[in-house]
């Protein structure tokens, strides 16, 4: 494919402009998406790494409060995960810092019920939950993802009030997962099951990503900007046809001028000849009117050739 | 976020690729040089046919007629021209009735337009 004079005339470092353009927004928007900022904490990698072969994540030190061997039992495969973290308090945050923490590691499962039981500042260990972005909402008629979740945890919390102690907090999560099995049957008909945890992008993944996101962007702008110049060519080739109708009509006009104020005819052949004029000049008129193509143009051009050469000699 | 970021690339992409096109066609009529010329040949014109001398001799006269025509026609294209080739056609137009002009006057034994 030639790529147009237009897209080859302005050079960075010897490589046209619009190369080194496309290739630094495909890359900002590369690192936009796979970037340091866009990456979870180290805290949450850990954690997402410890759930990828199993629903429950438990920190080397945690308390023992809460028993990861029985939540795994009874989460089985339904689509809930915990993280068992250590003693070490969460940093303060507006919210409560468990569920900020619940809606990073959310992000990265986002089909899953997340727990998080981690200790934060005021010296409290306990539990938050939440669930990510792409949970399925319920298949019940006017029942939200909301009223799910909120009769879901008052159901839980409800039925684990009197068994919890401050030494066991396993009875939460044993009666999280019987209400939502009860609460799913009602509001989805089946229970749904959990997915795998995403997998880490190997180097070659990120140089593919990379080079498809350089290229993607390169492609689509080659291909709006060659849209756009096939439209300015178009334009043109309109306008070149504009301007030769117009040059017809002036010509025209010039004859027009002739025809409506004829000499006084010296005889009876004279006249014929000025009759015979006016009846071409309206038909030239009538041609230039209804011309479309170059090919009618030239057409007419000829005819008002010939008509300026028989009135003007 | 991640949608945010393509949705972000995309619109800087067909911006960097579409409004240098938008802004070609857009441009407002520019003939430069051409179209000083060309309207300056066209007032010149206009002055010595909207409102034409009277005169007795009737070759002299058509040749106004023919001036005004031509002066008409100028300002049709005139009108509507935007590239340098509108322009350039406009003051050839606008020539051709200078050069009637120019000839009546001469017939009129008056100075016409200056060549």
């Amino acid at each position: 494919m030639k790529i147009p004079a237009p897209l080859r005339r302005h050079r960075w470092f010897g490589v046209p402009r619009w190369i080194v353009l496309g290739v630094v927004v495909g890359l900002a928007a590369f690192a936009g998406v796979y970037g340091p900022w866009s990456q979870p904490s180290a805290q949450v990698r850990t954690i997402i790494d410890g759930l990828r072969g199993s629903s429950v994540y438990i920190a080397p030190d945690a308390p023992g409060l809460v028993n990861a061997a029985r939540a795994r039992q009874v989460i089985g495969d339904r689509p809930i995960v915990m993280a068992i973290l250590d003693r070490t308090p969460l940093p303060d945050a507006d919210d409560d810092p468990r569920m900020v923490l619940c809606e990073q590691i959310a992000k990265q499962l986002p089909t899953d019920y997340i727990w998080v039981y981690a200790q934060t500042s005021d010296g409290k260990y306990d539990g938050n939950d939440c669930y990510g972005s792409d949970f399925p909402t319920p298949t019940k008629a006017g029942v939200s993802m909301d009223d799910f979740d909120t009769a879901l945890n008052i159901g839980a919390q409800l039925s684990a009030q009197y068994r919890v102690s401050d030494t066991d907090l396993t009875p939460e999560i044993e009666e999280f997962a019987l209400t939502f099995d009860d609460e799913a049957s009602t509001d989805y008909g089946a229970v749904p099951t959990r997915s795998a945890a995403p997998d880490e992008l190997a180097g070659k993944q990120i140089v593919l990503a990379c080079a498809g996101m350089v290229l993607g962007t390169l492609a689509l702008f080659l291909l709006l900007r060659l849209g756009g110049l096939e439209l300015s060519r178009r334009s043109g080739r309109a306008a070149a046809l504009r301007r030769r109708h117009t040059e017809l009509s002036t010509q025209l006009n010039r004859i027009a001028e002739t025809v409506i104020n004829p000499a006084e005819p010296g005889s009876a052949a004279q006249a014929h000849r000025q009759a015979d004029v006016a009846k071409r000049y309206v038909l030239a008129l009538d041609q230039v009117e209804h011309a479309r193509t170059a090919h009618e143009l030239t057409d007419v051009e000829h005819e008002i050739a010939a008509l300026e050469r028989e009135v003007h000699g | 976020m991640i949608w945010v970021w393509v949705a972000v690339a995309v619109v800087v992409v067909a911006a960097g690729a579409l409004i240098p096109v938008v802004v070609g066609r857009n441009r407002p009529a520019d003939g430069g040089d051409a179209a000083i010329s060309a309207r300056e040949r066209y007032e010149l014109l206009g002055h010595y046919v909207e409102n034409p001398v009277a005169t007795t001799d009737t070759e002299a006269e058509e040749l106004l007629r023919r001036g005004r025509e031509r002066w008409n026609s100028a300002g049709a294209v005139l009108s509507t021209a935007r590239a340098a080739a509108d322009f350039q056609l406009a003051e050839r137009v606008a020539g051709e009735g200078l050069a009637a002009v120019t000839e009546a006057y001469a017939r009129m034994g008056i100075a016409g337009p200056p060549s």
